[in-house]
């Protein structure tokens, strides 16, 4: 009769431990550790949604995007949840049509998405209007912040293909991103 | 003698045996019933669809052409950060300080001592700046993705390119004395709180171009910050007179009126 006690006390310690750590981590902006490590405990932690959604903004943050398709499907109880499934499934889908887009010169330009304030989603709306087929590296402007723009193009991160997105300010390199 | 309990067995078996037709008809009824009402149902949920599909039909070949994006009436999906709060709830212990959403990047200890700040200039050549020492710990830029995280090699990701490398920035800079990359670390610098950086990049910013509004707003507000509230107003002063600049003008007006602190 104590054993069963005893294992759902440890199993609890150790569930509660493991978001501790999860929350530590994206708190001190090791993403991609939180990405990591929550993914590793992603099964345990499959119906604790806000377990989910930090597991889900880590890996955003760590731009690891594909990561975020296991996440979408976990959170469907809670408007919370609902809505950063939804943010996540947009920011997928752009990188999938993105990636149509660059390698197999898809035509996406009649595609009426939503958007977000995320970087995929603000470089996704200046493709769709601009796809500008014939240059490798596709030069956008944001049309809210002239003095920021983006550089779109394919590249082989790890033996996959990817698509990569450089921000510049003035003209400056400030963040590289593989996605 | 009687034998009640075989009595009482018949008796019960007698009575099923005559409600069991009331049962079977009560049944059939409810039956039908239901059945009724689903196939009523289904009907009207297969009219519903036909004529949302004729209503579909007709609008596409109203329309010959996909309509163009309009940003107007994107909707736009926001995440939700409720949840971070629901998780300190469960497993962080209430402290005050942790209470604030997750930092974007650790903020760097701003009450570390700061060098001391050379004299303000009498014209535009700016002295020289003093070299900026190594950036403290908590402020250097962590790497968005790092390679290895665990023991556990099925999980590590290689894809992990992503990054602000702020060393790189001032790397380059020093390589090519772009104006605009001092500016952009002198920023960085003032944006994390480390106005002692943010004082000597926007220095060599404005040694490189003087001609820079922003460095020199960056220049003073970093001196303000810094406690040199006169060295400041005087700097501000002096590149007004030469420059008629309206953004350092209002600077110099916040300082004055103590607006900006």
């Amino acid at each position: 009769m104590r054993s069963p006690l005893v294992l759902l006390l440890i199993s609890c310690t150790l569930w509660a431990d493991t978001g501790q750590n999860l929350f530590d981590m994206y708190q001190k902006g090791m993403y991609a550790q939180a990405c990591d490590y929550g993914y590793r405990f992603f099964a345990r932690n499959e119906h604790n949604e806000p377990f989910v959604s930090l597991v889900g903004f880590s890996c955003l943050k760590a731009d690891h995007i594909d990561r975020l398709s296991p996440v979408m499907s976990a959170l469907a109880q809670t408007p919370d949840a609902r809505a950063n499934s939804a943010y996540f499934a947009l920011i997928v889908m752009q990188k999938k049509l993105l990636m149509q887009g660059l390698y197999d010169h898809k035509p996406i330009g009649n595609l009426q998405f939503p958007t977000s304030g995320h970087l995929l989603s603000r470089v996704f709306d200046l493709y769709v209007k601009n796809p500008k087929q014939n240059d490798p590296i596709k030069e956008y402007q944001d049309p809210a912040n002239p003095r920021q723009s983006y550089k779109l193009y394919t590249t082989h991160s790890g033996g996959r293909k990817s698509i990569a997105i450089d921000e510049y300010y003035d003209k400056i390199l400030t963040l590289h991103h593989v996605y | 003698m009687l034998d009640i309990k075989r009595l009482e067995r018949r008796w019960l078996k007698y009575k099923i045996k005559s409600f069991l037709p009331h049962f079977i008809a009560l049944f059939a009824v409810l039956s039908l019933l239901i059945g009724i009402s689903l196939w009523f149902n289904t009907e009207k949920s297969a009219d519903h669809n036909r004529t949302d599909t004729e209503k579909n039909i007709v609008s596409l070949t109203k329309v010959p052409l996909p309509t163009p994006i309009s940003d107007h009436n994107k909707t736009v999906l926001e995440p939700s950060m409720e949840f971070v709060q629901t998780f300190q709830d469960q497993y962080v212990a209430p402290e005050p300080e942790s209470k604030t959403p997750p930092a974007e990047v650790p903020v760097p200890a701003v009450n570390k001592p700061v060098r001391p700040v050379p004299v303000p200039p009498k014209t535009l050549h700016m002295p020289e700046y003093t070299p900026p020492p190594e950036a403290p710990a908590g402020l250097k830029a962590v790497p968005a993705v790092s390679r290895t995280v665990t023991n556990d090699k099925s999980l590590s990701i290689n894809r992990n390119e992503s990054k602000l490398d702020i060393e790189d920035l001032q790397r380059r800079f020093k390589e090519t004395s772009n104006a605009n990359l001092g500016l952009f670390i002198a920023r960085y610098y003032y944006d994390h709180g480390d106005f002692n950086e943010a004082y000597n990049y926007a220095l060599k910013t404005n040694n490189v171009n003087n001609r820079i509004d922003e460095s020199w707003i960056l220049f003073s507000k970093s001196l303000v910050k810094l406690g040199k509230t006169d060295q400041a107003k005087k700097t501000l002063q002096l590149y007004i007179s030469q420059s008629n600049s309206d953004a350092a003008r209002g600077l110099l007006d916040a300082i004055e009126k103590g607006n900006f602190k």
